[in-house]
């Protein structure tokens, strides 16, 4: 019985030229946005492995122009000394680190173009002085509009589609007089209606897997590793869970028994409300609750920190005249303090800082579950690693990285001992240690109940709806 | 005639329960985010205003230094947020703030609040331009769609053109109808809006909030214009629903993304890498054509020359002629800065511009630049501010390096100067342009605005004049 | 037994009364046909009889079985008829039929026999494949025939099923009821002609404001008569 109203519904669906439109016009999306995503995610992911490479290479040759002096070779110049570790630590030589992409990065570009891709490790103080213009080299217009990412595509197109499918589910049928005829028969409103959204359910679904996997296995950048195939499945499963939501919503609002335009209004209202208002408002709430504190602040604070600092150790800034009253390697010792003590005034705003960013986060987990598209987008950017958590994440580690790394030149540095071609081969490097893809899934998960349990309340709710359409009026 | 036909519209639409819950809704919505963006407006007002007097406070009392080091030091200043960014806060959000103002560096504006924004950014901030510019089209759709499919569907429409009102009467009456009921939602926005502007005090420009009424009139008479012609043509009012729900999120969803996605293959940026490494290259070697050492010699003879020691260098206290030195070499690399710095800015103005192209397609895009615009947050006015600021930065360079050249006397690098000169330094000021300055930097949108308007009723004039009485 | 009973079938909405404790019982091979004005409470009977609204006292029953608690059940003996025979226009007759025919559990039957019914209900054989978008609605009217046909129903409902069809159409609409009738199936028909209903109908009913104010088998009358019966009923 069920079966025959999905085969129906079936071949109504293929005779629909609008129908063939929406896929086609789907399809032209996600391949655009699969295109674009991985065009992007692979330049993302060219520089920074060059800018990586580039600082793995200065040190390098740092290197090898020590042995060469410690062969016989001639001196290198006082500012480009291979052996001083106060020079080397201060930028001569420094250690690049980039959050590596996921395989799935191209999903979504998520916060990607809000962070510095790459950051720069040396003996200054990281803090204090966040990294130049990284932000600013973007065009703002698109850096506000957003990029044409799959999540884009899925998260605010994929619902219309459905709603456009679904809108007159029921209302078409009583519009066009068919319906009378259907519920002469021994069929129930329940099982007409399940067997026209299932169908189109099935449709939209397979669409959606096909197209969307096919997107991702064009776009993303080893997928055969466990961890690929897992985010690749949580991707998957997170946009079926959506796509179930807004089929659940449609039906539940074709139960209530309003005409087709009436419908499609409602639904379109619905996901106004809940795409675009609702997020908008989330935001407003999250960040009214842990307010970050003022960057212009911090800007002051770091600067009024170093003056004092300088004073306390009472010297001059600039390149010009402080070199002739003390040594370099006083200076340089000076100079680091400088950094540390500065590091030190400074960290408990930026923990503060990170503490707001945290907490918000947080909050946005909890808050997440208000909007089906909040749960969805969070679900996709964490897939793809281009999220708040990944992000914070890497944060962390690349903060405990550079204590070490700055503590390895400090201690040359005040030991007054110079660098030699051991240490160099010694240096550290970093590497991101991925969060399991056992707590990813869980977090997913959840953001998925969060679209399950909606979507199985709202059929309920239009199983008590459909009892009274029954009635034909 | 219209008249009566007006009044029959406004009844008809003002009696519907469902639109009057959603214009309450649409209004509510619009009223709380003018209340938001308000409270945020004042409170980055304020905390910049604090900012840039505590930053120069640290400017007057960096303590006694030689004038050149005092130029390392630098200052900094904190970009004040657009006239009228509680109701359009544009792209500020996606530009930096904070510029350092100091010898031998042209830097960017940083921390741009789109940095520090949680996860959610994505979606958009909820300004109240963000529901005017979104939100008041689909509502819009909702009054209009049925305006000509649904008459015909009841079978009113035949009656009406037997009475044998003349199409356009009917279309005026119907436009006249939709907009009443449109200035009963916005009425109110308006009333708040300019509250607020009284409240927020003598940043705003009135000129521009005035500017602003006619930029979205003429965007809603689009979309009324719009709504009309598919209401028309459409063979149902479902039909004519779902296109015009089409064409809303495609000319305000994927046509925005696909903007931006265009303007960066159009005028592609160099990465922060390699612009810095080709400032720093230019800076050690020159620009190519002007080798280093000649422009530095060209600009210390022009100094010389200005100040009366031409062919003299010889006879001058060494601290006078490092003074000027250190001046020549500043003007060689503010040469290189605005070089690389200009040529950066110039495209990212592409960039902006191809978003306002873009609006051919697409009438929202038009609204989005003219309104951040007059708003003044777009990247033209941000642009200005960069300009300013790079203008005082080579003026105050300029001062210090010339107090030393004449003050240092025998003392040379030993010289220290004290709060006095620092005090001496004008505080940064910077005037945003003026309207006339923002039309003109929005003239593309502008104009393809007025061209939507155009076609746009020209289009619903010649459907009215055609339309089919019986479907 | 009776193939459908209305047992004291009274169905108010808030104040107004649209039928007030009707009682009717059809017998299989019979044709009643209920006549009145607009509004009289006949398409009502009919929708209580299609469970389509709830009485608000008494009870309908198809084949001995209460339409209340049983509405599936009934549903397998019944085909229904309307005014317009609504069709999904983007298919073809005979894939609207099969379709029916399988919602009404009659998935059995081949395409052979669904043509056949289809040409027994009078529609000619090349217009099957046609999409229904481009019937007319006399040919829409024989598939919903063809459909009462196919599934073996031994009631059908028919609401006004002639008004509007040509005098042709109208005239095979009715030989095609007496032979169903023939078959010994339970016919309640809503109508507004006379002629036909003499013609066709074994008994007429006359309504008015709700109640049957007349009871009457068509072979006693002419069709004069008929007409003066029905005129005066309707003089208030």
């Amino acid at each position: 019985m069920l079966w025959t109203v999905v085969q129906v519904e079936g071949r109504n669906l293929l005779a629909e030229r609008g129908a063939w439109w929406l896929f086609g016009l789907l399809t032209a999306f996600v391949a655009y946005a699969a295109w674009s995503g991985a065009s992007s995610a692979a330049a993302h992911r060219a520089a920074t492995r060059a800018a990586v490479e580039e600082e793995d290479r200065k040190l390098a040759d740092l290197r090898a122009k020590l042995e060469a002096i410690e062969a016989g070779g001639p001196a290198a110049p006082h500012a480009e000394d291979p052996a001083d570790p106060a020079l080397v630590g201060a930028g001569l030589g420094a250690r690049a680190v980039a959050l590596p992409p996921t395989p799935t990065a191209s999903i979504a570009a998520g916060q990607r173009d809000a962070h510095p891709g790459v950051v720069r490790l040396t003996t200054q103080s990281r803090l204090a002085e966040p990294p130049r213009g990284d932000v600013a080299l973007r065009g703002p217009t698109s850096q506000r509009a957003g990029p044409f990412d799959l999540a884009f595509v899925f998260v605010y197109l994929l619902p219309l589609l459905i709603i456009a499918l679904t809108y007159d589910l029921l209302a078409g049928e009583r519009e066009r007089g068919t319906l009378a005829l259907v519920l002469s028969q021994p069929v129930s409103l329940a099982t007409f209606v399940l067997g026209k959204s299932l169908q189109r359910a099935m449709v939209v679904g397979g669409a959606t897997v096909v197209l969307a996997g096919g997107a991702l296995v064009l776009s993303g950048d080893g997928l055969g590793s466990a961890e690929g195939a897992v985010r690749a499945a949580l991707y998957l499963a997170a946009l079926l869970a959506y796509a179930t939501f807004w089929f659940a919503a449609a039906v539940a609002i074709n139960s209530r028994g309003r005409s087709s335009a009436g419908n499609a209004l409602a639904l379109v209202g619905l996901w106004l409300a809940l795409v675009v208002a609702l997020p908008g408002m989330v935001r407003v709430v999250v960040e009214a609750t842990y307010p970050p504190p003022s960057r212009v602040e911090l800007v002051n604070l770091a600067r009024s920190a170093a003056s004092e600092i300088e004073e306390e150790l009472s010297g001059l800034e600039g390149d010009h005249g402080a070199e002739a009253d003390e040594s370099p390697a006083a200076t340089r010792a000076r100079l680091l303090a400088a950094q540390e003590a500065l590091d030190a005034r400074v960290r408990p705003v930026v923990e503060r800082f990170r503490g707001q960013l945290e907490a918000q986060q947080r909050l946005v987990d909890r808050l997440r579950f208000v909007s089906p598209a909040i749960a969805v987008h969070e679900a996709l950017v964490d897939v793809a690693g281009t999220g708040a958590h990944r992000q914070q994440r890497f944060e962390a580690q690349v903060d405990a990285f550079h204590g070490t790394w700055r503590a390895l030149f400090a201690e040359r540095v005040k030991a007054g001992r110079p660098l030699t071609p051991a240490d160099y081969a010694a240096l550290p490097t970093f590497t991101f240690e991925d969060e399991p893809t056992g707590e990813l899934a869980a977090r997913v998960g959840l953001g998925l109940l969060g679209l399950l349990v909606p979507a199985a309340l709202l059929l309920v709710f239009s199983v008590s709806g459909l009892r009274r359409v029954g009635r034909l009026a | 005639m219209i008249g009566i036909i007006a009044r029959k519209e406004l009844r008809e639409l003002v009696r519907d329960g469902r639109l009057r819950l959603v214009a309450a809704l649409v209004v509510l919505l619009l009223l709380a985010s003018m209340a938001f963006g308000w409270r945020q407006a004042a409170a980055v007002a304020a905390e910049r205003e604090a900012a840039q007097r505590t930053a120069d406070a640290l400017w007057v009392d960096q303590g006694d230094k030689n004038p050149h080091v005092a130029a390392h030091y630098g200052k900094h200043v904190f970009k004040p947020s657009g006239a009228l960014a509680f109701l359009d806060p544009g792209v500020d959000p996606y530009l930096g703030v904070t510029l350092e103002l100091a010898a031998h560096q042209r830097t960017l504006p940083r921390d741009a609040a789109a940095g520090d924004a949680s996860s959610l950014a994505r979606f958009g901030t909820l300004s109240a331009a963000t529901v005017l510019q979104l939100f008041v089209p689909l509502l819009i759709i909702a009054l209009g769609f049925g305006a000509w499919s649904g008459e015909r569907e009841r079978g009113t429409l035949r009656q009406l053109a037997a009475t044998g009102v003349r199409p356009r009467q009917l279309l005026l009456g119907k436009a006249i109808g939709v907009s009443g009921a449109l200035a009963l939602v916005l009425l109110p926005a308006a009333a708040a809006a300019g509250g607020v502007a009284l409240a927020l005090g003598e940043g705003v420009a009135w000129s521009r909030l005035a500017a602003l009424l006619p930029g979205y009139l003429a965007y809603y008479a689009v979309i009324v214009a719009v709504t009309f012609v598919a209401s028309a043509r459409a063979r149902s009012s479902r039909a004519a629903l779902v296109a015009l729900v089409g064409f809303w999120s495609v000319t305000c969803l994927v046509l925005p993304r696909l903007a931006s996605d265009a303007a960066p293959r159009v005028a592609p940026l160099p990465s922060p890498d390699a612009f810095a490494a080709a400032v720093k290259r230019d800076l050690e070697t020159g620009l190519p054509g002007a080798p280093r050492e000649d422009r530095v010699e060209a600009h210390l003879g022009t100094l010389l020359e200005r100040e009366g020691f031409e062919g003299a260098e010889n006879l001058m206290p060494d601290a006078l002629l490092q003074g000027f030195e250190l001046q020549a070499e500043a003007a060689f690399e503010d040469e290189v800065f605005d070089h690389h710095v200009e040529a950066l800015l110039d495209a990212i103005a592409r960039q902006e511009r191809v978003s306002q192209w873009a609006a051919a397609l697409s009438p929202y895009l038009a609204i989005r630049a003219l309104s951040s615009g007059l708003a003044g947050t777009d990247f033209a006015h941000h642009r200005a501010f960069q300009t300013d600021a790079e203008r005082y930065r080579q003026a105050l360079v300029r001062a210090l390096n010339e107090d030393f050249a004449r003050n240092a006397g025998d003392e040379g690098w030993r010289y220290r100067a004290g709060r006095d000169l620092w005090a001496r330094a004008p505080a940064f000021e910077h005037a945003p342009p003026g309207l006339g300055w923002a039309l003109r930097h929005n003239a593309v949108a502008l104009t393809l605005l007025l061209a939507w308007l155009l076609l746009a009723w020209a289009a619903a004039g010649f459907t009215a004049q055609r339309v089919k009485v019986v479907g | 037994m009776a193939m459908l009973e209305a047992v004291g079938l009274r169905k108010a909405y808030g104040d107004f009364v649209a039928l007030h404790g009707l009682d009717l019982a059809i017998e299989p091979g019979e044709v009643f046909c209920l006549l009145g004005a607009n509004g009289a409470g006949k398409t009502t009977t009919i929708q209580l009889f299609l469970g389509f609204i709830e009485p608000t006292a008494g009870a309908v029953r198809i084949n001995g079985l209460d339409v209340a608690t049983h509405g599936l059940e009934t549903k397998k003996h019944i085909a229904y008829i309307p005014e317009n025979v609504m069709l999904y226009p983007n298919l073809t007759g005979i894939e609207n039929l099969a379709f029916f025919t399988r919602l009404a559990g009659r998935g059995d039957l081949d395409d052979a026999a669904l043509r056949a019914t289809l040409v027994e209900a009078g529609l000619q054989p090349e217009a099957a494949d046609r999409p229904v978008g481009g019937y007319s609605k006399g040919m829409r009217q024989k598939v919903g025939v063809a459909m009462a046909i196919a599934k073996g129903a031994t009631a059908l409902l028919l609401d006004e099923p002639t008004s509007g069809l040509d005098p042709k159409g109208s005239n095979e609409f009715s030989n095609l009821l007496v032979r169903l009738r023939e078959r010994g199936v339970a016919i309640l028909m809503a109508t507004h002609d006379l002629f036909r209903s003499k013609e066709v109908g074994t008994r007429v009913g006359i309504m008015k404001h709700g109640r049957l104010v007349a009871c009457m088998a068509t072979n006693d009358l002419s069709h004069v008569d008929l007409e003066r019966i029905y005129l005066e009923h309707m003089h208030d």
